[in-house]
Order: C-alpha cells, then structure tokens, then sequence
C-alpha cells in the first residue's frame, strides 16, 4: 500500500518538474509569438505581458513588405535540403567504413576527420572564401551548398551508432552473396533510421540559423538565406523588433511543425527486424 | 518493410539532388566574375591615385560599360533614397551600372563582410563605413581622395569651405579628405517633455544644463515601486549588445570638457588616467551607485525611452524617426536640449562625433574610380532629401536654409553640439580603443573599481596598442 | 563480440579485397575535406606564424603571436572562461539530456507534447534567444519575480561579473538539452529489449537495469555528446556575442569570442589564428583522452 503511494507520489512529482521544465523551454516560444504579434513599445515591457494588447497581425505584412521573406523561405529550405541529403548520405558511408572496416591509417583519418570540428570557423573563413571564390562560387547556390555539403559531426555520430551493429549482420549477408556496397545499401542504411534522422534534423537546423558563411559568400539578395533576412530589421540605427520577432517566427514555426512530424519516426517501433524481441 | 523502401527511395532522391549539384558545380561558371580583383589586396599596398585623379566632372568614358559595386549598411529610409539617385544616375549616365549591396546594420558584421572582401580579393569599388574602422584603410592607403574637380572646385579647401568646419575631420588624413559624409552624427539629450509635466516640472526651465543638474533632476523625477526603478530622469550609456549608442562618446565628450584628451599630441601616449577623465568616470559610478539613479543591467535608456519610463537619453539626430516608429506617442513628446556641460568645463563641447562616410577603394580601375566619386558626389548632392526622408545629418554649410531643416526645431541643437568638438580619432586602432575604454566604465560601473585604477589599466592597454604601430 | 572465423585472417590485411571498401567508403568524405577543411585549417596555422590585418598580405613574423599569448591576460582570462563554460556546460547537459532522453522513451500521457517542447529551444534563432533572454534576465524580469521572489535574491543575471557566466551557462544548458536529448533517445533506441527483458528475469530493479544494461550499452552515444558537448562549448561564442559582447569587461569573454574580435575588430587575424591553434591544440587533447579513456571499440549487440 505505502509503496504504491510513494509510487504515485513519484509519478506526481516527475510529472510536476517535467512539467515546469517543460514551461521554462516554451516560454520564450511563447514569448517570441506574444511579440510578434505586439507594438514594438511593449515588447520590452517589465512585468512581461503575454497576451499582446492590441494584438498586431499586420506586424508579419509589414515585415514582409520590408524584406522578401518567402524568398529568403525558400533559399533555406533549398539550401537546407541539399545540405542535408549530402550529408546524410556520405555521413552514414563513412561512418560505416570507419566503423566496420579495419583499413590502414583508419584511426588516423578518423581523428583528422574529427579535428576540422576543432578549429573555429573565424580563422578559416578567409581561406574558404577564397578557394570558394576561386571556384567561381562566390553569389551562388553552390557556394552556399558545397563547403557545407558534408560534416564531421555527421560522420562521427555515424560512426558511434554503426557500431552497435552486430557484425552477424554483414557476414550473414556476405554468405548470401551480398556486394559490399550492396550490404551498405541493403542492411546498414535501413537500420540507421533513427540516427540518420536526428542527423537529418540537426543539419538542416544547423544550416537553416548559419549565419557567418552566407554572410560573407552573398552579396546578391536573392540568395539570402531566412538568417541572413532576419539581420535585415537589425539596421545601423536601431532594431525593429516587432518586424524581427514576425520573421522569425515565420523561420521557426515551419521547423517545428516538421520536427512534429519526424517525431514519429522515433516511435516507429523495431529496427532491428529479426534481431530484437 | 515498406518503411524500409519509402526510406531508399528517399535514398536515391538524395542521390540524384546531390548529382545534379555535383552537375551544376562542375559546369562551367556563367556569371562573370568580378572585374579584375583588385590588386592592391594581394600585392604590395596601392600608391594612392591622389596625383593622377582623372576625373572630371562628366561621364565616365563613353564605350564599354563600368560596373561598379557600391556597398552600404542596412538601413530602409536611407536606402530608398539611395535607389532613386542611383537610379537618375544611371539615367545620366548610361554607361555606367551599379550594383547596390546591403551589408548588414551591425557594424561588426558589416566589417567582418567588408574586411573577407578585401582579404579575398573581392573587395567593393566604393562603400559607406563608419569611422572608427576607417583607420587601417587610411593608413594602408587603401582609399583614393576625394576629387574637388568632380564637385567644381579647384581645391580640397574650396569644397570643404561649403560644409561645417570640423565635420570632416574624420575623414582626413594628412589633411587630406577620402571621403564624403553619408551621415554625421552627434549625441545630444534627447528629452521626453511629457515626464517633465508628470513631474511637475517643465522641461525647457528644468533640463539639466550641466551634469551636476542631473543629479537633483533624478531626485525629483526617478521613482520607484517597490524597491524597482521604474522611471527614471535620465540614464546612461553602458555598452549593452542592443544599445545602438556608444558610452565612449559621452564619456570622452565629458572629459574633454575639463580639458582631457584621449592622446597625447605625438599621438604615441594616451592621457585616459589624468583628472578629467578620471573625474568622468567617477561622475558615472557615483550615478550608479551613489545616487542610484542609473544602474547597467535596467534596460538601456535606448529602449526606455521609447517605452516612456526615462525621460532623457543622449543619442544622434537619426534617434528621432526611430522612436516614431517604436513608439509615435512618445515622438511627440521629444525635446532635445545640448549636450550637458561641466560647471566648470574649460572647453566647450558636445559628445565626440563620429560618421559615416562614402568611400572610394583606390585599388579599383580608374575608370571604375571615377565612376564612384561620381556617383557619391550624386548621393552628396541632396542633404535635404537625407535629411527629410531618413533624419540623416550631412553637415552641408546650407543645411540650415533648407526646408527640412527649418521644419525640424531639434536639428540646431545637433548642429550647434558639433562646434568646437572633434571627432573620436581614425585611428587604424580606433575601434580597438573604443573597446578598452567601454571594459574600463564597465569595470566601474559593475563592480565598482576605483575609476583611476580602472583608467590606468586602460591607459597600459591603449600604450600598447599605440607602441605597435 | 566474438569474431567470425572469415574476418579472423583478415583482420589486420590492408590488401584484402573487402576492406578496402572500407577506405572506397570514406574516400569521397577524405577528398572533401582536403579541400575545403584541411587547407583551410593548414592556412590558419599557417596565419598564426605571421601578421595578418586582413587588408595587406600576411607577413611573416615567427613566434611572435604566440609569445604575446603569454602574457596577455586577456587571453588567460578568456581561457579560464571558456573552461568554465565548457565544463560547467557540459555536466548539466550530459546528465539532463540523458535523463529526458530515458523518461522520454517510456509511453506516458503528454509524452510526445512534451517532447516536443524540450526540443523547441533548439529551433531559436540566436537574435531571438538574446531578446527573450534579455527579458526574462531582466532585474524585474520573470526570472527573479519567481524563484527570486521564493529565494530571496535578486541578481544582476548579466551584469554582476560573478553571475553572469553562469547566466550564460544557464542559457547554453536550456538550449542544448532537446538537442543531446534526441541524440541519446536514438542511441537508446538501439538497444534490444532482450536485454532489459534478460535482465528482468534475474530480478534486476530499474535501476540496477539503467547503470548494468542501459549505461554500458550507451557508450558509443555517450562518448559522442561529451565529446561533441565540449567540442562545441570550447568555440562557443554567439551567446557571448548577443547578450553581453564578452562583458562586462571580458567576464564573460571566451576564447571563441576572443578570435572573433581578434580577427574582425581589432584586424589581428595572425594572433587570432595563434589562439585557435592553441584551442585546437587543447581540444584535441581533450578529445584524445575521452577516446581513449572510454576506449569503445566494439560495442555491439550480440
């Protein structure tokens, strides 16, 4: 009986702290939305006013007017998408090298891979621009895309997850008569979902709020990305916050509903078919 | 299993996106690269054009087009203006083609764009920049004078006579002028009539004429509900991130005041730990902590002000128009009275100024040169417009005759603050410097350092900057 | 983790057809980092031997960067900060983002709710983590309305110089945890249930399972956040940027921060390459010795 009771009180006070905790990471959501939507005098105000009085839609049609937004839109998506689908794919290839396969110098081009994460991107920026600009990528899509195009972080984080998969896998697909990249394409790929997944997120996030390289590769505004839009309501004399809090939540809210979506893929069940349970 | 093919075929779009960029990379490059690069970025730095400027006040030579790429910052109203003298511009002129870029408001992004550009070879044929960064192109002669011929004088002198005397300082060196005002900017007190009512009081009798009258004014008008500030008389600058005002102006303009000065007169010592400076700061850390009139971490009078709970404020002429935007009912509530003084000052002057100015990079061709002194003697042609439209102060000596100006009864206050004050330096370490003497008030108003140990430290910091010259 | 008797004689044979595929695999990634990461990076360390103000070419001066680094103090204080800030980031955020991650991964009501709003930080522009954070950091802001309010106090979250690193540290760990959070939620997702089911037939409480089952088999995941949480911590600086620009007075400065004024404020790019190096050099070591330490080779599931 008591133990059923303190079991409750348990669930009661993890569901209390999740909760809380749950209302300190969507307050400033909230709040972003709140003064979207406000006067830009009252978007400062202490105490905090969370229901904006009067409330301003044409907050997010005069922002709009000021910046192309549905350009820079889709300059973000096109740009992410591209990244993401790069990196996923040749992520998920080498880590799978680097992980199962025992190759000469293997450690050693794994820390060299690891390492490009440990410089700051301030002092390499230069000698990017230029090798950039040598190509001929400089305003471009390209110039955007490329040097982002694959990522350590994206690597090891394969790498760490291909681990965990038995070995059994692959030699039971070898006896079968598999190619090498047929086992690639046909055992490992499908069991990396939920990485590959998160990989995905984070890298479309990652390009998604980039500022520093598009702010140095563009100069065209067609090619602005929705980060480097929402620098625009930032002007030398003053920041309109009300427009900036309007754009982005237009930038934060398509994510969201796409995280929304993905979660699902989390819960998608066995991964393993055949392995587990 | 399905799952499984859904995800493959996801695979292969993958795939074929990744190929067709791969496609789109190799393929060769359409767009014409910029011309030329300029040289002066990878070899030895340009001779100034000074002595063969070609240019005379017609178009650039009939023929083949010049394109050239005009840089400004991020900033709508004066934008516009921009866009529709370039526009007639290019209407004059056929054979030439500009190409606008936006950088950035934030100063520090937008260098960090224009200094990439120059490191890369892709560096803009002209640009607007502010002066604190204006030094090491100056120094490395990386920008061409001005050219009087283009505006229909003889000399530098003649053209300089038709501006205020001491408002293009900033842009010399060596006595000789690089660039042309975009802006000029002064701070000076801006003040909200209708909290000066609220307290009784009236703003043309009671604003604080000197800095000691700051100090009864936040007696009789701060106020606080339980034990929070929330009006205040006045406050501070303390170099918070969305502060779009400097505190070393302020501060430098006070110390200035008692007869201080940022450098000695070689230019290789600074003299920021002697008394007036000294005096300065105290003044600021007695605001903060003795008078607890003021306090850093409230939100920056910038901000209150706008949201009408401080009633005075020192910023630019460009202030106005961004308060009506923020907040209309405060707007027509604004007075703006000078700069204050000392009791006892021995100069007097207004907080230090600073500008920005229109630039020629002397590394592009001349045909490309001349084009843009061209082109910024259009956008210096219409102080009016500028000044109506974007509530940007270009110091033309017939500023005050205009219109515009007349319609605008804070404008003289600016005007009358900028005589007899210099400019902060250009020096190729001046944002440098403006950094250490923001640390050294941030000291004393934080945690309440000794103001003369806090100067000595910058002191030390500025003389180091100023040996590695 | 036996090994089959196939791949025992070709273990260590660099010759053998199959693992050579291994190498074909990484290539494309090896190439392209040649180009746009390895000479790049040759190029700063190569930058950190010469002087560099961005707008002539570099010129060389030997070790003289790295002398200065010495004896500038505001570099050892910007390194202390970024320890500090690494450090007190990271732990929080490990043991958080582990521990959502683990309560996440049982079905309750208001899960994927929840979820979701741990993870909607990470979406935040920097501009609007700065402005919101502002506020809530405000003397009279939510934050000291409330807890203040219980406990008493009343901080100057970003002015008081004992204070606000942490306040930073705070901003970091909120932002942060959905992110490690989901990592570890796929990381967990990978371990079979016969595992937890084996364990619970010899009579293994919850948390006998977590620290004998789940936490081992963990290794791999847990190795990447730290190594990646402390990656990222040491070259963190957009929140030092937007909320106080390194203030007041360098208490918050970082060594991230610290390149970034170097390089494009001050136009020292030679001495901002000499710092990167030396925080690359730091990094690496770090990283070696986590590697190492955890030394997770193999840890599949068999």
């Amino acid at each position: 009986m008591s133990e059923r009771i303190s079991k409750l009180s348990l669930r009661t006070l993890g569901y209390t702290v999740l909760i809380i905790g749950g209302l300190l990471m969507a307050f400033p959501l909230v709040w972003m939305i709140s003064s979207s939507l406000k006067l830009p005098d009252k978007i400062f105000s202490i105490p905090v006013q969370i229901i904006p009085n009067p409330v301003r839609f044409q907050n997010y049609l005069e922002a709009a007017e000021l910046a192309p937004l549905g350009r820079y839109f889709f300059n973000s998506v096109f740009v992410g998408l591209a990244i993401t689908a790069s990196t996923l794919f040749f992520s998920t290839m080498a880590g799978y090298g680097f992980a199962k396969y025992k190759f000469w110098g293997r450690n050693v081009l794994f820390i060299m891979v690891l390492s490009t994460l440990m410089i700051p991107f301030q002092v390499i920026m230069i000698p990017l621009f230029v090798i950039v600009r040598n190509f001929g990528w400089l305003n471009s899509y390209q110039g955007l895309i490329i040097p982002a195009c694959i990522s350590a972080f994206g690597v090891f984080l394969m790498r760490q997850y291909i681990l965990t998969i038995p070995d059994e896998l692959m030699d039971a697909a070898r006896i079968d008569g598999a190619s090498e990249p047929g086992i690639f394409w046909h055992v490992i790929l499908p069991l990396c979902k939920a990485p590959m997944t998160a990989l995905g997120i984070f890298t479309f996030l990652d390009s998604w709020n980039n500022l520093l390289w598009p702010l140095i590769v563009i100069t065209k505004v067609e090619l602005r990305p929705l980060a480097l839009g929402l620098t625009e309501y930032q002007t030398v004399h003053g920041t309109q916050y009300h427009y900036l809090m309007a754009a982005a939540t237009m930038a934060t809210i398509p994510i969201l509903i796409m995280f929304i979506f993905l979660q699902r893929q989390f819960i998608r069940g066995v991964l393993l078919s055949g392995m587990k349970g | 299993m399905s799952t499984s093919r859904s995800f493959r075929s996801f695979m292969m779009v993958s795939l074929l996106i990744i190929a067709s960029l791969l496609l789109a990379a190799c393929a060769p490059v359409a767009q014409p690269t910029q011309a030329p690069a300029q040289p002066a970025a990878t070899e030895a730095p340009a001779q100034p054009a000074a002595t063969e400027a070609p240019a005379q006040p017609t178009a650039a030579p009939s023929g083949e087009k010049t394109k050239i790429v005009f840089w400004s910052h991020d900033f709508p109203p004066r934008e516009k203006l921009d866009r529709k003298f370039m526009d007639q511009f290019m209407a004059d002129n056929p054979n030439v083609e500009i190409e606008y870029v936006l950088g950035p408001g934030d100063d520090v992004q937008y260098i960090t764009k224009l200094m990439t550009a120059f490191a890369g070879g892709e560096a803009p044929d002209c640009f607007n920049l502010i002066t604190f960064s204006t030094g090491p192109l100056l120094e490395q002669g990386l920008v061409a004078p001005v050219d009087p011929k283009v505006y229909g004088f003889n000399t530098q002198d003649e053209l300089e006579k038709t501006y205020v005397i001491g408002t293009l300082e900033g842009f010399k060196k060596d006595n000789v002028l690089y660039a042309m005002p975009s802006e000029v900017s002064i701070y000076s007190l801006f003040q909200n009539k209708q909290m000066y009512a609220d307290a009784g009081l009236d703003v043309e009798k009671d604003y604080p004429k000197t800095w000691e009258d700051l100090v009864p004014l936040a007696q009789k008008m701060n106020k606080e509900e339980n034990g929070q500030l929330v009006k205040r008389a006045f406050d501070f600058t303390y170099g918070m991130p969305e502060d779009a005002t400097s505190p070393v102006l302020s501060v430098a303009g006070m110390a200035y005041q008692l007869g201080g000065k940022l450098l000695s007169d070689d230019g290789k010592e600074s003299l920021v730990n002697t008394e007036p400076w000294v005096k300065s700061f105290q003044f600021i850390q007695d605001w903060v902590y003795k008078e607890k009139a003021g306090n850093p971490a409230l939100t920056v009078a910038f901000v209150d002000f706008y949201q009408g709970n401080t009633a005075g404020t020192l910023s630019g002429s460009w202030y106005s128009s961004y308060v009506k935007e923020q907040n209309p009912a405060v707007a027509e509530q604004i007075v703006v009275k000078p700069f204050p003084q000392w009791k006892d000052a021995t100069n007097k002057n207004g907080a230090l100024m600073y500008a920005y100015g229109l630039f020629t990079n002397a590394g592009s061709s001349p045909e490309k040169q001349a084009a843009c002194q061209l082109l910024i003697k259009e956008l210096s042609s219409h102080p009016e417009d500028y000044l109506r439209d974007a509530g940007l102060l270009q110091s033309r000596a017939d500023l005050p005759e205009t219109e515009a100006f007349k319609q605008d009864p804070t404008l003289p206050v600016f005007l009358a603050d900028m005589e007899g004050t210099p400019y902060f330096p250009a020096h190729p370490k001046a944002f440098e410097m403006l950094d250490v003497l923001t640390r050294a008030l941030q000291r004393v108003v934080t945690e309440q350092q000794d103001p003369q140990a806090s100067l000595d430290a910058a002191k030390a910091e500025i003389d180091a900057l100023l040996q590695q010259q | 983790m036996a090994t089959s008797p196939t791949e025992h004689r070709s273990r260590w044979n660099f010759y053998t057809r199959r693992q050579i595929w291994g190498f074909i695999f990484v290539l494309p990634v090896m190439i392209f980092f040649t180009i746009f990461a390895f000479y790049p990076m040759l190029s700063a360390f190569y930058y950190s031997l010469t002087d560099y103000n961005l707008l002539k070419p570099p010129v060389f001066n030997g070790l003289a960067s790295y002398e200065r680094l010495l004896t500038d103090s505001r570099f050892l204080i910007a390194l202390k900060n970024t320890f500090v800030y690494a450090i007190g980031s990271a732990i929080p955020i490990f043991v958080i983002s582990l521990g959502l991650a683990l309560v996440f991964s049982r079905e309750f009501r208001g899960r994927n709710l929840l979820r979701t709003l741990y993870f909607a930080p990470v979406i935040l522009a920097g501009v609007v983590v700065a402005m919101v954070w502002r506020v809530i950091y405000h003397p009279y802001g939510p934050l000291n309305s409330t807890i203040g309010q219980l406990l008493n106090i009343a901080p100057n979250w970003l002015t008081d110089r004992a204070v606000a690193p942490w306040s930073i540290i705070g901003i970091n760990v909120w932002q942060s945890v959905g992110f490690y959070m989901i990592i570890f939620i796929a990381g967990l997702q990978a371990i079979p249930q016969d595992f937890y089911d084996a364990a619970k037939v010899d009579g293994a409480s919850s948390w006998q399972s977590f620290w004998h089952v789940t936490l081992p088999l963990l290794k791999p995941t847990s190795l990447f956040v730290m190594v990646i949480t402390l990656i990222n911590c040491f070259q963190a600086f957009t929140y030092q940027y937007v909320m106080t620009k390194g203030g007041p007075s360098d208490a918050t400065n970082v060594i991230g921060l610290y390149v970034y004024q170097n390089a494009f404020q001050y136009l020292r790019m030679g001495y901002a390459a000499a710092i990167s190096v030396v925080l690359f050099i730091i990094i690496i070591i770090l990283t070696l010795v986590q590697l190492r330490v955890t030394r997770s080779e193999e840890v599949s599931y068999v």
